[in-house]
């Protein structure tokens, strides 16, 4: 990113300003993909975080700053409307008077693609990830950013960013196992009981 | 995938983050020369690291297929047309509150927020937005509140501005009364109508502001109600 875009963006330019969100906003889905509640429409986050890139822009420090700002407005956004949702629901519960039950809904406002169980399931063992090694492990996959470049994001050193991709990688691989294990004793202990 | 426990243990010599770490950088493409020297000597005394390897390299992609997919949907949100300013907006909806009730506040707000006056098929001949809902206004006068519901359906129907009542009614909330009686809050629904020129999109500011966004949609070829 180049840093006179960033700058002059900061300063008020317009065509500077859509040029650096062109670069950005892939990767901002990919933070609120990591902070939203499930149900939250992810493109309707977009456009908050947009609304507010434009009015607060010009609040930004020096250009250095600039992604990590842009990660704090987008977690911001999220977690705003984490509150939202939450509060929306109990209202919603109290008036038909039914008692707060945990549904948990397949990948509903971000279902990606007409994808195999297989697919979902490691995308959902992504999403439990907790958030400082998820976050790395999913920008990684917007055009393939650099350790540098999530770093500049995430305002961490590179090697940091590294070692956080390792690690969470392995621990999406011990989350995945464990789940094959426990699916393998399951379908043992019925076919057993079948068998009696 | 692989559920070898063997997956696990660290090659002697090689610590469990730096395994991992090596592991990763293959998969990222960004390993060194010396990166792969160090792999092919852990690979001679613990073949499982291929294994390790090859389900390291299948979970990334199947999480990178997942975020493009999830993510793709960011190249069509564009920045808002300009800094928007909604005290206007503010002060023109207190002013039509005030003045009309909130009937009339939501039919300006739709004109005002499409930017142009909506397109019907009414067949009213007086001019503005406010003809209809003198009509309405008279057929309420008139009308014991079901019959003035099913003209008004009926009159909607026929303008194509209603395209009709959704079967199911919502209860919300039965309570009894003291004189014996059950009261049954519901809902109704209509479904209505529009066509516009613009599209805006609602979003709530930091303050919990309403402001209107543009939102750009990509013509279909579908069928019209």
């Amino acid at each position: 990113m180049n840093e006179s875009v960033v700058e002059s963006a900061i300063a008020g330019d317009r065509e500077a300003l859509n040029l650096l969100w062109q670069q950005c906003r892939r990767w901002v889905a990919a933070i609120l993909l990591a902070h939203k509640p499930r149900e939250t429409d992810l493109e309707d986050l977009l456009q908050v975080v947009a609304m507010q890139v434009c009015r607060k822009i010009t609040t930004v420090k020096e250009p250095k700053a600039f992604k990590s700002w842009l990660r704090t407005v987008a977690i911001n956004a999220a977690r705003e409307d984490g509150r939202k949702t939450s509060r929306r629901k109990k209202s919603m519960l109290k008036l038909v008077g039914i008692e707060q039950t945990n549904h948990s809904s397949p990948l509903s406002a971000d279902s990606i693609a007409a994808d195999s169980d297989e697919s979902q399931r490691i995308y959902r063992a992504a999403m439990s990830l907790p958030a400082g090694y998820r976050e790395p492990v999913l920008l990684r996959c917007v055009r393939s950013m650099s350790y540098q470049q999530i770093g500049d994001v995430l305002d961490l050193p590179a090697t940091t960013i590294e070692t956080r991709i390792a690690r969470g990688r392995r621990m999406l691989r011990e989350i995945l196992d464990q789940q094959n294990r426990y699916e393998g004793a399951n379908k043992s202990a019925q076919t057993v009981g079948g068998a009696r | 995938m692989s559920t070898n426990e063997s997956n696990k243990q660290p090659v002697v010599g090689l610590p469990g983050d730096e395994r991992d770490v090596l592991i990763s950088r293959v998969v990222d493409g960004v390993a060194t020369s010396e990166d792969w020297t160090t792999f092919r000597a852990l690979a001679a005394h613990d073949a499982s690291i291929w294994t390790e390897l090859a389900d390291t390299q299948h979970l990334h992609e199947s999480v990178c297929d997942s975020v493009h997919y999830a993510t793709k949907i960011a190249d069509g949100v564009e920045l808002p047309g300009g800094i928007i300013d909604d005290q206007p907006l503010r002060a023109r909806l207190d002013l039509v509150s005030r003045w009309g009730g909130w009937a009339a506040a939501a039919a300006i707000l739709l004109v005002w927020f499409f930017g142009a006056p909506v397109s019907s098929h009414s067949t009213d001949t007086q001019d503005g937005p406010l003809a209809g809902l003198v009509d309405v206004g008279m057929l309420l006068d008139q009308a014991p509140p079901n019959q003035a519901f099913d003209q008004y359906l009926a009159a909607g129907q026929s303008n194509g501005q209603v395209v009709g009542e959704m079967p199911e009614q919502i209860v919300i909330e039965t309570r009894p009364m003291p004189d014996g009686t059950i009261e049954v809050l519901y809902l109704r629904q209509i479904i209505e109508r529009q066509i516009i020129d613009h599209a805006y999109r609602e979003l709530q500011d930091e303050s919990g502001n309403s402001v209107p966004v543009p939102v750009k949609l990509s013509p279909i070829i579908g069928k019209s109600y």
